[in-house]
């Protein structure tokens, strides 16, 4: 087991990782305490059809659901309440109402749009019980606990390179097998630390609702995405740190902000390219640079011209798996010829 | 097994670190690598395992250059502590027992007793000395065919760096090979049954100690004054050496000891006598024959 230390690194790192997760399940723990008595989008409805001064016409709907027109003078309140079983729409239309912090809210399970206008406030409410919750974005959202992990193991051979050479190349085991059994435990660690942040956010969606999962459309390709982007950010900052003498804290630093910068750049670079010489030969160097950047593939997809090809979700991934190979090869080759 | 250095260089740029050096090594011996910093001993022991490309010459285990799997019989310590600052000793020696076949679980438990260190301990919380020991305890731990041991005693107090040296000769005993660096030449005549000397990343001398000290004597004389007109005998072909400290006179010769013990007497020393050379005198002859201080006397 040569790759033990790194072994060691990756746990490390995963404590972290449950530490962080740990913090926010004990504030979403929290926060559902706080709002044990709270009432529900149901109770909230039921409240309305319910109010004794209100009046309520119900008609049965072709498709088998339920309308019921509620006026209730007192309240000053008009709603058009759709039901098909426990799920529902309302349009609710109140004038005084109190103004409405949010335009629009959707947390969990309910969608809530809220706007005012002369004195009339209008909500439109929708309720499904149990969460649809859907794969692909779920493995987006956990890239960014990806990200994370992979910026702390980043540069693992940079840090073997810190004065730790004499122990790790006086093992029985070539130089590139060490290497790439280093970063085989480290994007398990990455892995693990994304499978963890989709149950954290399985567990906490089920404080409040019934998770109900399902693969939607491209989700295959967003599962990818979210898998390979953090990969490939691993590999980059190994492969731009694997000669530096010293720990490589400093040039992943700078390569995160690099990585924002230029696609970022890029991108107001390629609107405007017409206005200016100057940005009409800028263009194309940050327009590569971008696709070279794994962080851009997953923040600033837009900048890249993906779907030009066969379709968005392959030449991403396809993308992805050509810049994690490319990168993995390139730092190997440089610890090849590493000295110490 | 046997250690064969061929014609090994290895130059940075301009610099030439080591420069055509060849030493053998003879299997199951303790072999001492002397010579002063800058000397080219780190580097010698970087190219024989690969961790430095030579410019040029080879390295033979028992006659086949290094390979992978020769890994498992081979132990390093390198001068400059290579252990991880965020590791403890226990997860130091975790990963040689994960490494190396022959890690003996036992042995290491009784070498970290030997050097009273806490095996929950961080490396970083480790002094210079601790370090060291805990750096020959990984390498002594996997149960070597060779050990190469770049100042193993370096930071170690007296009590510590007698048990090295106590480790070192039960190696050999046990026929393993040891090859190692000390500037402690007191260490290396106490160990060692062959060495070299390296001056500039040349060998400058090399050989059995016993052979080294068999070939030339000390003819040491008191003279009743400091300023001795010395020239009878520093002109002699068989003087490789005179060093003149104050009113004492010491001659290394080559043959002829008896001869110049009368010529000294003869000038007007007292009290002359010949005596073996030591591995002071050996290295000192070989990096600095002829000037070591103002009061030694060139040879004209």
């Amino acid at each position: 087991m040569p790759y033990f230390v790194e072994y060691l690194r990756a746990t490390r790192a995963l404590r972290i990782v449950g530490i962080i997760l740990g913090v926010m399940l004990i504030v979403g723990v929290c926060f559902r305490l706080y709002f044990i008595n709270g009432t529900t989008p149901e109770a909230y409805v039921s409240s309305i059809e319910n109010s004794p001064t209100a009046h309520v016409t119900r008609t049965q709907l072709p498709d088998g659901g339920t309308q019921a027109v509620v006026d209730d003078p007192k309240r000053q309140l008009h709603a058009v309440i759709v039901h098909h079983g426990r799920s529902f729409q309302m349009k609710l239309s109140e004038r005084g109402a109190p103004q409405g912090m949010h335009n629009h809210v959707s947390m969990g399970n309910t969608s809530t749009e809220r706007r005012t206008h002369d004195g009339v406030t209008t909500t439109e409410m929708s309720y499904e019980p149990g969460s649809q919750m859907q794969w692909g974005i779920l493995f987006l959202i956990s890239a960014g606990m990806g990200l994370l992990v992979a910026t702390i193991l980043g540069g693992p051979l940079a840090k073997e390179n810190d004065g730790h050479l004499e122990l790790a190349w006086t093992k029985p085991i070539s130089r590139e097998a060490y290497a790439l059994s280093a970063v085989a435990v480290d994007g398990l660690a990455i892995v693990a630390s994304q499978l963890l942040t989709i149950v954290l956010i399985l567990m906490t969606t089920a404080m409040w609702t019934t998770p109900t999962l399902h693969l939607e459309d491209g989700g295959g390709w967003r599962i990818a995405l979210g898998l390979l982007a953090p990969m490939a950010w691993y590999a980059f900052l190994t492969t731009v740190t694997a000669s530096l003498k010293r720990g490589p804290g400093t040039a992943i630093g700078v390569a995160w902000v690099l990585a924002i910068i230029v696609p970022a750049l890029g991108g107001q670079i390629a609107e405007h390219a017409d206005a200016a010489t100057l940005l009409q030969a800028l263009h194309p160097i940050t327009a590569t640079l971008t696709y070279l950047d794994p962080i851009a593939y997953i923040w600033f997809p837009r900048n890249l011209d993906l779907a030009r090809f066969a379709g968005q979700g392959a030449n991403t991934a396809a993308w992805l798996v050509g810049l994690l190979v490319a990168y993995v090869a390139l730092a190997v080759a440089q610890w090849h010829r590493a000295e110490a | 097994m046997s250690i064969s250095i061929e014609h090994l260089t290895k130059r940075y740029g301009r610099f030439t670190a080591v420069d055509d050096v060849s030493i053998e090594v003879p299997d199951g011996s303790v072999f001492g690598l002397l010579g002063p910093n800058g000397a080219g001993k780190t580097t010698t022991f970087k190219c024989m395992l690969g961790l430095a490309a030579p410019t040029s010459g080879t390295t033979l285990f028992d006659g086949a250059p290094l390979t992978r799997a020769a890994f498992q019989r081979i132990a390093y310590v390198a001068e400059r502590s290579a252990l991880y600052e965020w590791m403890s000793g226990r997860e130091h020696l975790e990963m040689q027992r994960k490494t190396f076949a022959r890690f003996d679980a036992k042995r290491a438990a009784e070498l970290m007793e030997l050097f009273s260190l806490d095996p929950r301990k961080r490396v970083r919380r480790l002094s210079k000395g601790m370090r060291t020991a805990l750096s020959v305890v990984l390498a002594f731990a996997i149960d070597p065919d060779i050990l190469i041991l770049d100042e193993p005693t370096s930071g170690l107090d007296p009590l510590n760096q007698r048990a090295v040296l106590k480790l070192i000769i039960d190696a050999a005993a046990s026929g393993k090979t040891v090859v190692f660096s000390s500037h402690q030449i007191g260490q290396v005549e106490r160990t060692a049954d062959h060495i070299a000397v390296l001056k500039a990343g040349k060998v400058a001398l090399s050989g059995a100690v016993d052979d080294l000290k068999a070939g030339a004597k000390i003819v040491e004389g008191v003279f009743p004054a400091d300023a001795v007109a010395l020239n009878g005998v520093a002109t002699d072909a068989r003087v490789s050496r005179v060093e003149q400290t104050g009113r004492i006179v010491r001659l290394t010769v080559s043959g002829g000891s008896d001869e110049l013990a009368q010529k000294l007497s003869a000038m007007g020393a007292q009290g002359v006598r010949i005596v073996d050379l030591n591995l002071e005198d050996i290295f000192l002859n070989a990096v600095d024959p002829l000037h070591q201080s103002v009061d030694v006397v060139e040879r004209a």
